[in-house]
Order: structure tokens, then sequence, then C-alpha cells
């Protein structure tokens, strides 16, 4: 009982520590290890940390000097948390995820609305390019899906491209889906992910943030938050990446957690691919199906502990293969001319040597199929 | 170029039509000295940074504006959402009226406006969308670029088509002027004729209906018939690419006119898909006006 009444007085504190600005979690952790407690450390005097080492200088530690102004205003946040429907995890309590110890500046305090990932289950992100081509994002929605069939859960940064592409098919698909936000977790970047943004805070899934809840996404809050992403993922799949690519922090951080990554391989000479391929060189795990997922180490072992949803996925891959066999000849030659890069009528009709007609009749049977898809006015393409 | 080429192909001035047009010249003084008409179709291309007065027309003495003068030719926007956006939207009522009411303290002008719009545009602000290897704007960038189009003013435009990169092999053969493959204007602008005239016939009894063009929903569901396989077709498309029923409307008008070009009395299967791939770009416009990006998501 009294240590219950006491994990509550930690938390605000905790709370008020995380909120005071220029202060870094690992900062947060660093005073905590000195003082004893979070409460001890809130309270204790300036001059200390500064003789510790641990505020290098009395300009750094503004926000900690100036914290008792603001106090009234942050515990009454603190307060109005629950009725807002953010729920906080800190560290020491039970629901912490255990997946982000691994990590060298696991975040002290984490704002959560929805739900957070559980710990049994097994997890994976698939990440990439915020621009990304149509075939790449196809890819990610792809992989998203076959993963979620099969009971992984899928983490992600809802931030354009790849990231949310993966995270709308697998909600989409009924499937829980994690967002680990640069920004307070009431905060929606980018606004056009509003749809699975809502979704996840509804509670299917979560979506999970160490910033306080009015922070605006700023550029160094996302090299931070791809620190959980690659953190709370079992494996990081990269769907396409370019070769200088944010996409490289989330895998050197995953490599630091001791992370598979898997990397889709991409044609030589696509520039949108090249940070893919270069990771495979580097010895990332190539990725040919959703099965070298299922069957690499913690995830099979995760799976194998909880139900096989496996059999799930088999299915779905035949019924695709039996789609494409059914098809009329001209549709067949058609698709078969079909490139994941689109692909103008005017060449389409040229290399198969169709009328215009026939082609455009095929592409829109394909297109109902699910086969193709128009990118714009005269070009379409093949769908993954 | 192409835009410039289009006066060409419209049909020959008629002489009511060339004192109408010499008519507004004669009023803006923009008539060459010694000649009382002006003896062809106009072609106006104002540059984007137009305001709206010169545009629309106005002025002290209420003068014509850019889509008066174009009235009875062709008015080519290049570069059409870096227009004012008071100006896009003012686009709306003449392109539905063909006449523009200038009302100001002194007195209330009414001008004609019947011009053929024809306007040019990138996908995004680099031009090179939605070829991502190379193009670099952002999401929100290419939002943004296409934004200034509303849905309106995209619905009423009823042909759009996307130009592909030209080849240098493309582009040189086209400069030597091989006329094998391409006709000359002079064989278009016969077609026109052609099609204008079948166009005519049909629209005999019905005053302010010249052609195909101009058909309301009721002369379009008249007049725009299909046979059964063509229209089975239709169907199939609307449920593949969910469009709406200004849309549907707007696809029979442009089947219309090219069985028109076949001498076809029916619309037919060749004719609807066609008209499908010209279709504009509404379809592209998701929920609350947002522009969708190019991978269907």
């Amino acid at each position: 009982m009294d240590s219950e009444r006491n994990m509550e007085v930690e938390r605000l504190y905790l709370f008020l520590l995380c909120s005071l600005p220029g202060i870094s979690g690992k900062k947060v952790r660093a005073m905590r290890q000195f003082a004893g407690s979070y409460k001890a450390a809130y309270e204790l005097d300036m001059d200390e940390y500064l003789k510790q080492g641990i505020f290098s200088g009395r300009g750094r530690c503004y926000g900690y000097r100036e914290r008792h102004k603001d106090q009234e205003r942050l515990i009454r946040e603190y307060e109005e948390l629950k009725s807002l429907g953010i729920g906080l995890v800190a560290e020491f309590d039970m629901d912490y995820p255990v997946r982000l110890m691994d990590l060298e500046d696991p975040p002290p305090l984490l704002f959560y609305r929805g739900g957070l990932p559980r710990d049994g289950l097994p997890s994976a992100s698939v990440i990439g390019s915020r621009a990304c081509s149509g075939y790449g994002a196809g890819i990610a929605a792809r992989i998203a899906e076959e993963l979620c069939d099969a009971g992984v859960c899928l983490i992600s940064g809802m931030a354009e491209g790849i990231d949310s592409a993966a995270q709308r098919a697998a909600l989409r698909k009924g499937h829980d889906s994690f967002a680990i936000l640069g920004s307070g977790v009431n905060h929606c970047y980018p606004m056009e992910s509003y749809d699975i943004y809502e979704l996840m805070c509804a509670g299917q899934g979560g979506v999970i943030s160490e910033c306080p809840v009015r922070s605006a996404p700023e550029p160094w809050r996302f090299v931070q938050r791809n620190r959980i992403i690659a953190a709370l993922s079992d494996v990081v799949i990269v769907a396409e990446a370019r070769k200088r690519s944010g996409t490289s922090i989330t895998v050197d951080y995953a490599l630091s957690c001791g992370r598979e990554i898997f990397s889709v391989p991409h044609r030589l000479g696509d520039e949108l691919g090249e940070g893919c391929n270069l990771l495979i060189r580097d010895g990332a795990s190539i990725f040919t199906c959703t099965e070298d997922v299922l069957s690499s180490g913690v995830i099979a072992k995760r799976l194998s502990a909880g139900d096989g949803g496996i059999r799930i996925k088999e299915r779905a891959g035949k019924k695709e293969e039996k789609t494409v066999t059914s098809l009329a000849s001209s549709e067949k030659i058609v698709y078969s001319c079909l490139d994941f890069n689109p692909k103008h009528i005017e060449d389409i009709a040229a290399q198969t040597g169709l009328g215009m007609a026939t082609v455009l009749r095929a592409l829109l049977c394909l297109e109902k199929r699910r086969l193709a898809c128009s990118v714009s006015s005269f070009y379409y393409r093949k769908v993954s | 170029m192409l835009a410039r080429a289009m006066t060409g192909i419209m049909p020959r001035l008629s002489p009511e039509e060339d004192v109408d047009i010499s008519a507004l010249y004669s009023i803006a003084g923009l008539l060459p000295e010694g000649r009382p008409l002006l003896g062809r179709r106009p072609f106006r291309s104002p540059h984007h940074g137009i305001g709206t007065a010169a545009f629309l027309g106005g002025g002290r003495r209420i003068m014509p504006g850019e889509i008066s003068l174009s009235s009875g030719g062709i008015l080519f926007m290049d570069e059409f959402p870096l227009f004012q956006r008071n100006i896009l939207e003012a686009l709306r009522e003449p392109l539905e009226q063909r006449r523009i009411v200038l009302q100001r303290v002194s007195g209330s002008v009414v001008y004609p406006a019947d011009f053929q719009l024809v306007a040019a545009m990138n996908n995004c602000p680099c031009g090179f969308y939605p070829d991502r290897s190379r193009c670099r704007c952002t999401g929100a960038q290419i939002r943004a670029y296409m934004g200034r189009l509303s849905k309106p003013i995209v619905e009423r435009i009823d042909i759009c088509a996307e130009a592909r990169p030209l080849s240098f092999d493309m582009f040189s053969k086209a400069s030597l002027g091989s006329s094998a493959s391409s006709p000359s204007t002079e064989a278009v602008r016969k077609r026109v004729e052609r099609v204008r005239a079948i166009q005519q016939e049909r629209f005999g009894s019905h005053p302010g209906i010249r052609y195909n063009g101009r058909m309301g929903p009721r002369e379009t569901e008249m007049f725009c018939r299909t046979d059964r396989s063509s229209e089975k077709l239709l169907s199939e498309i609307f449920a593949v690419r969910e469009l709406s029923g200004r849309t549907y409307h707007k696809i029979l008008r442009v089947a219309r006119t090219i069985a028109d070009m076949d001498s076809s009395e029916l619309i037919r299967e060749e004719h609807v898909l066609e008209a499908v791939q010209l279709r504009s770009i509404e379809d592209r416009l998701g929920a609350y006006g947002v522009w969708k990006d190019a991978h269907g998501q």
C-alpha cells in the first residue's frame, strides 16, 4: 500500500522532471541515480549537480533552475492527463515495455493513447523513405498485412510514405498497430495520417511518445523517436530507402539493440532503393517473402509460444496465384508487359502489339482484380 | 506551342463571329491599324501574375478582360495553379454561363466570355512527380501545389491528358516535320468541322446548344446512347474507379464526341474506354479536397 503511494509520488516527480525544457531523458536518469529517487532529484539544489558534472554549466540548466515557476501548471496538467485519455508509464512500472531496456538510454517516461504493445507478442517495424515510389508503398503495405495476419504486431512512425502505407494497410485489415511519435501524443504529425492516428488512439493499437503532451514536432525529436521504434520491434524491415536516409538512424539503433534487420532488395540503378541494397551488402538479411521474417529467430520463438497464425498467410498466397492464371490471354500479355514503374499506355500497346482498345480493356480488367493500377491519366503500373 | 496550334484546328470563323470578336477588340482598342475586322480566332495567354481586373474585365471605363478577349477563341493559362486563387475561382461562372457580368458603381456591363479554356500545369513544384527518383518534393508541397485547384474548377474541365517526357529521338523526328505520323493542322480542322456539322444536325431543335460540350445532364441522357456492352463497361469502370455522377456525364459527353469522330450513331466500347482515359483529375481528390498521391493509398 505504502509502496504504491510511493510510486504515485515518484511518477509525478518524474513527470515534472521530464517536462522541464532542455533536460533529456538521459539526464533525468543520471539525476535520479545521484539523488536516489525522482522526488529527491527534483528537490536537490542545482549546485550539487554542477559539482557532480551532471550539468555541464549554469547556462545549460535553465529549465531546472526555473522549475518552480511552472510547477503548479504542470501539476494541474498531470491531473488532467487521465481525463484526456492519455496514459503514463514510467520505467519502474510493471507494464513498461521490456524491449526498451535494450536501449542504452531507455526513455524514463512514456506517454500513450490507446494501448501499449504486449511484451510476449512478436513485433516488427516496416520503415523506409517518406518520398517513396508506388512500388515501395505497395511492398510495405503487403509486408505489413502478411505479418499482421500471421500474428505479428506492427510498429512504425506514422510518417509519410513507407511508414504510413504499412500502418494504414495493417489497420485497414483490422489489426493492431503502434505508432511512435516525434511530437506529443496529442499532436498528430503528419496531418495526412490523421485517419490512422484516430484509429490507434481509439484503441486499435496505440500512439506512444516520450515527449511532453504539448510538444510540437521538431527534427531532433524524430531521431530520438527512431530509437524507440528500433527497440520496440523484434525485427526491422527496410522496404525502400535512398543511400542517405533517416532510415539508417533507425537501423543503427536497431543493431545496437541486437535486432535483426531485413532489407528488401531493389534493382541496381534504382536510386530510391539504393540504401536497401547497401544494407544487404553490409550484412542485413535479405527479404524475399514474409516467411523469411516469420521463421527468423525471435519472431519464430514468440510465435510458437503463442497461437499458430501462419496458416492464414499460406492460404492467402495460394489465392493470389490463382487469379493470375485465370486471366484471359490478352490480359496476360498486358500484365506481363507491365512493370512496377509506371508505363504509358502507348508503350504498352506498342510493346504488346495489341490494339489500343484491347489494351485499355485488359488494363481495366487488371485494375478490377487489383493486379494493376493507374498512376495518372495515361500511366499504369503493376500492383505488388 | 500545342495550345497555340489549337486555334488552327477550330472551325473557320464565320462572318458573324468575326464581327462579334472584332467589336470587343475595338472596345479594347486592340484592333490592328487600318483593319476593321480581326479576321482570325483570338489566342490569349495571360501571364500567371495577372490581376483580377485585367483578367475578368474592369477599370474606370469597364473594359473587357482576358476572358472576354479570348471569346470565340482560346484562353491559354500556362502554369495553371500559379494564378491567383481568386482568379482561378472566378472562372467558375464564366465557364458555366459563357459571359461575365461586371458590376461597378458607374454601371454594369455584360461581356461575352465564350472561350475554350486550355490550361497547362506540372504535377508538382519541381515537375518530376511521380518519378520519385528525381522528384524530391515532400507530400505536403505536392498537396499544396495541387490543392490550389479546387474541385469545382477541376470538375469543369472535360479533358485531361498527361504529356510524356520527350526523348531526343522523338524530338528530332518532330522537328524534321515527318508529316507521315502526325496529320497537318489543316486536316485536323477539316475533321473538326465534319464533327461540328454532325453535332449541329443533332442539336438543331435545341437552341443554345451548338455542340456536345454544351449538353446539360438531360441532353446527355437523351443523346448519349450507348450499346449494351459499353453500358456494362461503364458500370464496371464506375465500380473500379469510384467516380461521381458529374464525372459520369462528362465521360459520356467526351465519348459522344469520340463516337462522332468515328461517325458512329451509338457510343461503342472503344469510345468509352478512350473517354475514360481522358477524364479529368478530380478522382485524385480525396476526402476534404485533399489530393491523394499517385500510390493509390
